[in-house]
């Protein structure tokens, strides 16, 4: 543990915390007090002034729209890369698998997440639940990839040392290559975990009547650039705080290196 | 089959009544090529005997961590045999009679020392069910032993490679194996270093009476840790001499790295290796 009254960590606590606070409330500064000055109307962009005021004003809406987009977002981004960690464990324990699906998975991958959302939506409609796939597909190959790797990040000497203790196929997994993989997979979950907004964002833009996505889809047409601005905030927020948890969680589990 | 030293190894092999450890006989090993197999070893006879310290030493690429690899069943023999106390290496392998440590020291990063010395607990218990529990040092005499007592809750990374390699050799020791496989396990440290744990590996060979195989390219290394060093010859690999030097080191008096008949036996061994 460093001390935390030494000069290095005051330091760090000032390049981490306070600079940026500085920088983020200048340019806020800039933006309250140049928009009215160049004559901007409140319609086109609002100053951040506005905007909070407006997310005082109306606490409740954006609850309402936020808690649909929270639950796409989650669940997406456990279904997402539940599946993913499954898919990758049996291509790295069955090559055949991996021949076979692995190019097909790339394929998809390369459709963009805007054309598929009308495909699931014209299948699942306009409910939660099509919008939970989207975050899951946005979750998926990231973590395939990146868990495909890591699984298979074992270095033969590793593998041998395994073989001279006997170990169990199940042993080698647990012991072995589950714990290889976490950082790998942990790098992909950090991607995931703001991935994951967008796709339930995306899906609600195609179709719903509920969540960030629908808001910021119809206050951009009513002209109510306050609310869209605060529903963009509360969605990156919502991106940051999932981001934050998984980094804490990661911190927690690979406390080596 | 040598020359330059007395007692001449038949004489040694011949009254050495202990049982045998290792048995090889015709032995040949390759791997598998493109079009058959590419062979790496051929004709290899080799008798150790249990609590036999053998070094292993020969040009890069003859085949000696092959050799290492066929004791520890991580290979089979394409001709010939291999026997271990009379089984093959596999039966061996299952009762944990074999250790075997790296170069690198082939710690999980993510366990710590203490965790790390575990893992020969945790895996394998179906391969070694029947057998009697290993008696001998347990994790915390064996830390105390290698100098990290207090060190168990450190992570690999946060100890140097002398450390490490420490306790690579205490998590091999710990299964209590008869036989000791080691592949040029001082080979990336330094050379203070590597004289100080070749004196702690000695003294760990001399109170568990285990048997070693220990692959290295030192000459030194060889001759100051063997009973017998073995030189491979390389294309095809083969073994090229048993030379037997306990008698040169018995006769020191004072340091043996210094004494002249030690000194002389190293001489021929090079000499020996310039021809591998
Ligand atoms: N996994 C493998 N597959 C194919 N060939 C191999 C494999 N491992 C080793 N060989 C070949 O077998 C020969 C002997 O290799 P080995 O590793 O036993 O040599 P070595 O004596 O230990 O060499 P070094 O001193 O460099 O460690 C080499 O020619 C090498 O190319
Ligand atoms: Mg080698």
């Amino acid at each position: 543990m460093l001390n935390s009254s030494s000069p290095d960590a005051e330091g760090s606590a000032l390049a981490r915390i306070v600079l940026p606070a500085f920088g983020a409330l200048s340019l806020l500064a800039v933006w309250q007090f140049l928009l009215p000055w160049l004559g901007v109307p409140k319609f086109i962009v609002p100053t951040p002034a506005q905007v909070a005021l407006r997310i005082a004003a109306d606490p409740y809406l954006l609850w309402q729209n936020l808690l649909p987009t929270l639950i796409e977002s989650v669940c997406g981004f456990f279904i997402g890369n539940i599946a993913a960690i499954l898919l990758a464990i049996a291509f790295v324990y069955s090559k055949t698998v991996e021949r076979a699906y692995f190019p097909v998975v790339l394929f998809l991958n390369t459709i963009p997440v805007l054309a598929i959302a009308p495909i699931i939506i014209l299948i699942f409609g306009i409910g939660i639940f099509p919008k939970i796939i989207i975050a899951s597909i946005i979750c998926f190959f990231p973590t395939l990839v990146n868990m495909t790797r890591g699984l298979d990040a074992v270095s033969a000497n590793e593998r041998e040392l395994m073989h001279v203790l006997s170990a169990s196929p199940l042993e080698i997994f647990w012991k072995l290559r589950a714990p290889r993989s976490l950082p790998f997979l942990f790098a992909s979950l950090r991607i995931s975990s703001t991935a994951c907004v967008v796709g339930a964002i995306v899906g609600e833009w195609i179709g719903a009547n509920k969540g960030l996505g629908a808001l910021i889809i119809q206050s951009t047409f009513n002209y109510r650039s306050d609310l869209l601005y605060a529903a963009i905030i509360l969605s990156s927020s919502l991106a940051v705080v999932i981001f934050i948890i998984v980094t804490t969680i990661e911190r927690r589990v690979i406390r080596y290196q | 089959m040598t020359t330059g030293l007395q007692p001449s190894p038949e004489s040694v092999s011949t009254t050495d009544s202990r049982p045998l450890a290792i048995r090889a006989r015709g032995l040949d090993v390759g791997y598998p090529a493109k079009g058959g197999v590419n062979v790496v070893l051929t004709g290899l006879d080799l008798e150790v005997r249990e609590g036999e310290f053998l070094t292993i030493i020969g040009p890069s690429g003859c085949g000696k961590s092959t050799l290492l690899r066929v004791v520890a069943d991580l290979l089979s023999p394409a001709a010939g045999s291999l026997e271990v106390f009379g089984d093959t290496p596999a039966a061996a392998r299952r009762r944990r009679d074999i250790g075997f440590v790296f170069q690198d020291s082939t710690l999980l990063p993510w366990r710590t020392v203490m965790e790390n010395l575990r893992l020969p607990d945790e895996v394998g218990k179906k391969a070694r069910a029947g057998r009697p529990g290993a008696e001998g040092p347990d994790a915390a005499e064996l830390l105390r032993m290698i100098g990290l007592a207090g060190r168990e809750n450190a992570y690999p990374h946060q100890l140097s490679g002398g450390q490490r390699q420490r306790v690579a050799i205490a998590r091999a020791l710990l299964s209590r194996p008869r036989i000791l496989l080691m592949d040029e396990p001082f080979g990336a440290l330094d050379e203070i270093t590597r004289d100080r744990l070749n004196d702690e590996l000695l003294g760990l060979w001399q109170s568990m009476r285990m048997t070693i195989l220990f692959v290295t390219h030192s000459v030194m290394e060889a001759a100051y840790l063997g009973d017998r060093v073995a030189i491979l010859a390389s294309n095809p690999g083969r073994l090229r001499e048993l030379e037997d030097i306990r008698a040169a080191k018995a006769a020191a008096a004072g340091p043996i790295r210094e004494d002249p008949g030690f000194v002389r036996s190293m001489a021929h061994l090079r000499a020996v290796l310039r021809t591998c």
